[in-house]
């Protein structure tokens, strides 16, 4: 709270993605804005959108701000109670494996580090697992399986360094913005780097492509070890560093290359032009200096493991990791996945890097923490959890600052598991997801900008995140919570933290408890900080020991790995098809993936309207031709249906995804539309190894949803009950809320009129019956509280400006309000700057008047010039112009 | 000697054509112009602005003495013609001088109409219809005066306002359910007509005059309806409409129907008689705005000058009251029972709009309170561009509807 009580900037880390941005929070005139932080080594001054945006979603609106029992609210002690009881006596009678943690790479270090503690060294269960385990899992297993520790070796600099850079499985210019920011900087300054994008998908990501390798779907195991083996018989690896630092590589090698048989196959079996992927292969032979970034494209897949370990070996193959420029490098998606993955988080981790088989470490955190009970064997990974709370065997689970009734796959099935469970517990910081409406006991967490810990971000670099803002209601930060309940639960003793900093330092000294180098992860450096030096802890990249003072930088370039023999492991791999596979059934894979500037299951990025502007509902992306063949039109609805359930949304023309697939984000969940869902489509088809999900090729079939009107609603009051319709997609925003619906039942006007009459008194009207068009603003009191338009077709308003209206901040004539946009503003095409709101229409006219490059563009409409997020769009546009522009003097 | 052009009216239709001829640098004619007023041409449609105090009596004037006299044109005012003899192709002037022509225009106009009932005679009631008429309404209207003007149309809600802007208190007695019934419909007329009563101006709808009435001295006291109801007051502006000046016509025996009967280009059954403006008819059209009028005389000049035009067709012609402060648009056909209708009515704002649609093409256009984009409807309904495309958008205007305004 030192904002509060100094009124002074604080610094923190950004609450989203896996770089882990520093942030600097200051109270302007408009309330709390984020600026990036100068002088953080993820980002040296940069924000993405959505961090640029954090100060708009830390109001207290919508928050979850006291405990409740059974739908009563209850103070602390009740509630802690509450759980502690539960859970013991289901542990007294089915045992400690009846029970179970689900977390959140959402978590702080303390925080998980206590949940783990709990759960694995008192109650005596493994059955923790994370929402890791569906992003991160997977490179876990690769890591500890080739370099024996699950340790990123390199340093985002790296990506700036390569000489070659890969991108696979990554559409990191909107996943993780401020990364792709600084290699488009470093491609610029150096043009004679070679960036390399796989992707089945041409995103914004190939935007700094020299080659886009559009792989058909799940196809990179085959490639990566397609290009192992073609290293390994063209003599391109490099036999010394092989035979020094690592075993297994000729059993390995023979493998990869009784399947490899030439690049023109390869490259037939991956969708491939045949000298794409040899002048692909070339690049990668040649440049020592090749960094590969992978991430949730390889990770989540049902071989994920073998695509991640062939990419692992194509870099210890050719020496080619923890050298600058030179390494592979897993991205993580979440804020503190890396986190969660030092204190032991996953199901299959002990804790601080330690494996939950090894006897000896075993041995080592029972001394540690002082305890009997620690688990002996791995727990329940989070699909086969939740899979057990389904069958009843699992009968109370705690669920922690994750949704994943959204976000696991068959999410359907989750629902069902969590209504029959006869005990959940979910601490969220807001009041309405997906998974809370599900629990018995509610507890109200602390949310970014309340709590005091530290998060680790894809190149192990720790960084506090420090409260500006004091706790809302009877909000307390997720430690407290588990610890009190610890406590209750008569484990006092060994949870007798009192604060963020407390628990810290134990997790530091574990790292480093009879460590002496025998384990990657050590930061015992810090197991002594003060109070006040926690406070002031300045970012610092793992390990760091006593022995390896300010940290590491990069690790492994000596060669030396954290297995038994000190070697790295060759592994023989099986490249697999994805599991779900098109039938005539269901022809199309379904591809899923973030968008720009929304966050996982959107509880917090839809707070900020100025996030919703970029793209404001589901949606699913289909190739203009089989929109065609499909019979669909842009904006209209279209269901995606599997065995396993259905989602409806307005599709979009997209020649970027390949004939045959579709695209389709991950965010959108019951809180914000009807059927839009995926993850209720998505197989539970986990890797056999890491246990992650593949999320990225699913079968589905795509069928016309024919609706008889579409309706927009705008209102003041965010409260507000929309007429019922067929489908829906809510879109909060400051002064108003907006709902899209869709129905095949008529409405009467007198009907619509009747039912919005609960928010005005006055009506405008209009009416086109012919057209089956009509729309009412509503006024309360002179003032305007509500705008409808019901057509055929999506009627789209600009509710930004409507809400603007409503809110007396903007004055708007008759005919405008109607048409519920500015006149002035003729500009209706898509929003590509959410920070200065330009829309594409303002860019194409500039690119027309002659602006030039990404910099003129922005000098004359401030397009990219903020967070630069929409760059890569703004480039689109300036190259669809220019074939314009050939295509017309040719 | 060059062939004699004798025009028959100083209005706005004659003058027009004046210019008209001027414009095609015709010297053909030596032309005559008799008018009935004292006054050279004057723009009547700025009468009601006259009357309320908004202009000055010159600003009205369009065509100066000295006009007439550097173009050589005869003007002979304060004078009617009293006949036409077609046999000899002679006029007589108040009875007596004669003129002959060789081509002769009939641009007599109009003159308002005036209702079967007793008591018209009576000090106090008058019309509405050029200078003298504003004037004498001048004089009459003083202030806190009661005065009903009879007729909710265009130029009775104009000689309404007026009155009213001097200062007397105004009744509007409408024998129709709603104001300006041929431009408007009911929820336009309402918007207008409470705009109406918040400046002070009563309303009566379905209200039939059946007699006016004055004291024992010959000045009016009130008005009587048909229903027995009465309204007590001071003068009488009547405004319910107008009657084409066919007589002259009538009685050379020239085809008249409601007015002069004329081709499109302005022909009578005389081929060396034309007619043009109020006081013309053409397929079965009377005309009673300046617009159409000003149309005819583009024709005629084309027509005298020997060329064979374009012939005149009615075209909707949007009307607009000339009340400061009260926007009302209207053009095209707004009672069209089997057209769709596309309707934007804000009752809190006072603002409505009207959109009629056949066959996907826009035939009327109602707009009250913002009529800006008035042009933009005219000029969908004019060109007949088909509105299936803009249909969502039409009600927003040109902007929405991707047109630069």
């Amino acid at each position: 709270m030192r904002g509060q009580r100094m009124n002074t900037p604080v610094s923190t880390t950004c609450a989203y993605c896996g770089v882990g941005c520093g942030v600097t929070m200051a109270k302007g005139p408009h309330g709390w804005e984020a600026s990036g932080e100068l002088a953080h080594p993820a980002n040296a001054g940069r924000l993405c959108v959505k961090g640029a945006a954090l100060g708009e979603t830390v109001a207290t609106g919508e928050r979850l701000l006291k405990p409740s029992v059974e739908g009563v609210d209850a103070d602390w002690n009740t509630a802690i109670e509450a759980v502690a009881e539960r859970f013991s006596r289901v542990i007294r009678e089915h045992g400690p494996n009846a029970v179970a943690f689900y977390v959140s790479g959402q978590l702080l270090t303390e925080d998980y580090y206590v949940a783990n503690k709990l759960m694995k060294g008192f109650i005596g269960s493994a059955n923790i697992d994370t929402n890791s385990r569906l992003c991160m899992s997977t490179a876990v297993a690769a890591h500890k399986a080739v370099l024996g520790s699950d340790t990123v070796a390199g340093t985002y600099e790296d990506l700036e360094l390569a000489d070659l850079l890969v991108i696979t499985g990554s559409n990191m210019a909107w996943t993780h913005p401020v990364v792709f920011q600084r290699i488009s900087a470093a491609r610029q300054k150096r043009p004679g780097m070679k960036v390399v994008v796989i992707d089945p998908r041409r995103t914004a990501t190939c935007d700094i492509a020299d080659l886009h390798l559009a792989i058909s779907p799940g196809m990179d195991g085959f490639l990566f070890d397609g290009l192992f083996a073609w290293l390994a018989e063209n003599r391109f690896v490099d036999e010394e560093y092989i035979s020094a630092h690592s075993e297994n590589y000729p059993i390995a090698r023979d493998d990869a290359l009784v399947r490899f048989t030439t690049v023109a196959d390869l490259a037939n079996q991956c969708g491939l032009d045949a000298n794409s992927l040899e002048t692909f292969f070339r690049l990668f032979a040649s440049n020592h200096r090749t960094t590969t970034v992978f991430s949730q494209g390889i990770n989540q897949s049902s071989s994920g493991v073998d695509k991640a370990t062939a990419i692992l070996q194509c870099h210890l193959a050719t020496g080619r990791i923890g050298k600058p420029g030179a390494t592979p490098f897993s991205i993580t998606g979440q804020p503190n996945a890396m986190g969660g993955r030092e204190v032991g988080g996953l199901a299959n981790q002990l804790a601080a890097h330690m494996d939950i088989a090894n006897p000896a470490h075993h041995q080592l955190v029972s001394e540690f923490w002082q305890t009997e009970s620690l688990a002996t064997a791995a727990g329940l990974k989070a699909t086969d959890l939740f899979n057990a709370v389904s069958d009843g065997q699992i009968k109370a689970i705690w669920i922690m600052a994750t949704n994943p009734v959204v976000s696991l796959p068959d999410a359907d099935k989750v629902r069902a598991a969590l209504k029959l469970c006869p005990t959940v517990v979910v601490s969220d910081c807001v009041a309405d997801t997906d998974t809370l409406a599900l629990a018995d006991i509610k507890l109200p967490a602390a949310a970014w900008g309340e709590k005091d810990g530290s998060v680790t971000n894809s190149e192990r670099c720790i960084s506090r995140q420090r409260a500006f803002l004091p706790l809302p209601g009877e909000a307390r930060p997720d430690w407290w919570i588990i610890s009190e309940v610890a406590r209750a639960m008569g484990f006092g003793r060994a949870f007798d933290y009192r604060s963020a900093a407390d628990v810290f330092r134990e997790h530091a000294r574990l790292s480093g408890y009879c460590n002496a180098g025998t384990r990657d992860f050590d930061i015992s450096a810090l197991a002594e900080l003060s109070d006040d030096q926690y406070d002031t802890m300045v970012p610092v990249q793992w390990p760091y020991s006593t022995s390896s003072a300010g940290g590491t930088v990069r690790l492994y370039a000596d060669g030396h790995f954290f297995t038994p023999s000190g070697k790295a492991r060759f592994q023989s791999t099986s490249p697999r098809m994805p599991l779900s596979q098109a039938s005539e059934a269901f022809p199309f894979l379904m591809n899923t993936g973030r968008i720009r500037d929304q966050w996982h299951t959107m509880t917090r990025t839809a707070r900020a309207s100025r996030l919703l502007t970029h793209v404001d509902e589901p949606f699913v992306a289909i190739h203009p031709e089989d929109l065609l063949s499909l019979g669909l039109r842009e904006g209209q609805l279209a269901k995606l249906s599997n065995d396993l359930g259905n989602v409806v949304m307005p599709v979009r023309p997209d020649t970027g995804v390949q004939r045959g697939t579709v695209f389709t984000p991950i965010h959108w969940n019951d809180q914000f539309a009807s059927s839009a869902r995926v993850g209720s489509l998505t197989p539970a088809n986990t890797d056999p190894v890491s246990g992650q999900p593949e999320y990225k090729q699913v079968a589905v079939a795509i069928s016309q949803v024919p609706m008889r009107w579409r309706a927009c609603l705008v209102a003041a009051d965010k409260g507000v009950e929309p007429p019922s319709s067929d489908w829906w997609c809510r879109i909060p925003g400051d002064h108003a809320t907006e709902w899209r619906l869709a129905g095949n039942t008529l409405v009467t006007l007198d009907a619509l009129r009747g039912h919005l009459s609960a928010y005005a008194d006055d009506w405008q009207t209009l009416e086109d019956k012919n057209g089956h068009h009509h729309r009412l603003v509503g006024y309360r009191d002179g003032k305007v509280t509500i705008w409808f338009a019901i057509a055929p077709e999506a009627v789209h308003a600009d509710a930004t400006w409507l809400g603007r209206v409503m809110a007396g901040l903007e004055t708007a004539a008759p005919i405008a309000l109607s048409y519920g946009r500015p006149l002035a503003d003729t500009d209706m095409s898509a929003l590509v700057c959410s920070c200065h709101r330009v829309r594409q229409d303002t860019l194409c006219k500039a690119i027309a008047s002659g602006a030039g490059d990404v910099e003129k563009i922005g000098a004359q409409t401030r397009a990219g010039t903020n967070c630069g997020s929409c760059i890569p769009e703004i480039r689109s546009l300036l190259r669809e112009h220019k074939d314009q522009e050939g295509g017309a003097s040719a | 000697m060059k062939p004699r052009l004798i025009i028959i009216g100083n209005g706005m239709a004659a003058t027009r054509l004046l210019s008209e001829i001027y414009a095609l640098c015709d010297d053909t004619f030596r032309i005559t112009v008799i008018g009935a007023e004292p006054e050279p041409g004057y723009n009547r449609v700025l009468l009601s602005r006259l009357l309320s105090g908004e202009i000055e009596p010159g600003e009205l004037v369009t065509h100066e003495l000295q006009w007439y006299a550097d173009k050589g044109i005869e003007l002979i005012t304060n004078t009617r013609v009293t006949e036409i003899d077609r046999n000899h192709r002679c006029i007589t002037l108040d009875g007596s001088r004669q003129i002959f022509y060789d081509q002769l225009v009939l641009a007599t106009g109009a003159r308002p109409f005036l209702p079967p009932v007793a008591g018209l005679d009576l000090q106090g009631v008058m019309t509405f219809r050029d200078m003298e008429d504003c004037r004498k309404i001048h004089e009459k209207a003083g202030n806190g005066m009661r005065v009903a003007v009879i007729g909710g149309g265009l130029l009775g809600l104009e000689a309404a306002h007026g009155v009213n802007q001097l200062g007397a208190k105004v009744a509007v007695v409408h024998n129709a359910d709603w104001l300006l019934n041929r431009q408007l419909d009911a929820p336009a007329a309402a918007l207008l007509q409470s705009s109406l009563e918040s400046r002070g101006i009563e309303v009566h709808l379905g209200a039939r005059l059946a007699s006016i009435k004055g004291d024992s001295d010959g000045t009016v006291n009130g008005i009587v309806f048909e229903n027995g109801g009465s309204l007590d007051c001071e003068a009488v502006v009547l405004a319910t409409g107008i009657t084409p000046n066919k007589e002259l016509a009538e009685q050379c025996n020239l085809r008249t129907n409601r007015g002069i009967c004329v081709d499109g280009w302005l022909r009578t059954d005389d081929a060396s008689i034309y007619a043009l403006g109020e006081c013309a008819e053409v397929g079965g059209h009377c005309i009673g705005l300046v617009e159409p009028a000003w149309q005819q005389a583009s024709v005629l000049a084309q027509v005298l000058s020997g060329n064979l035009p374009q012939p005149w067709q009615p075209q909707p012609v949007p009307t607009q009251l000339k009340v400061s402060g009260e926007a009302v648009f209207s053009a095209g056909i707004i009672d069209d029972q089997r057209a769709e209708s596309l309707t934007l009515h804000d009752p809190v704002a006072g603002h409505y709009r009207h959109l009629l649609v056949r066959n996907q093409l826009l035939v009327g256009t109602v707009l009250y309170g913002d009529t800006d984009d008035g042009h933009f409807y005219h000029d969908l309904m004019r060109r007949e561009v088909s509105i299936k495309p803009i249909r969502q958008h039409l009600l927003f205007g040109p902007q929405a509807c991707g047109v630069s305004a």
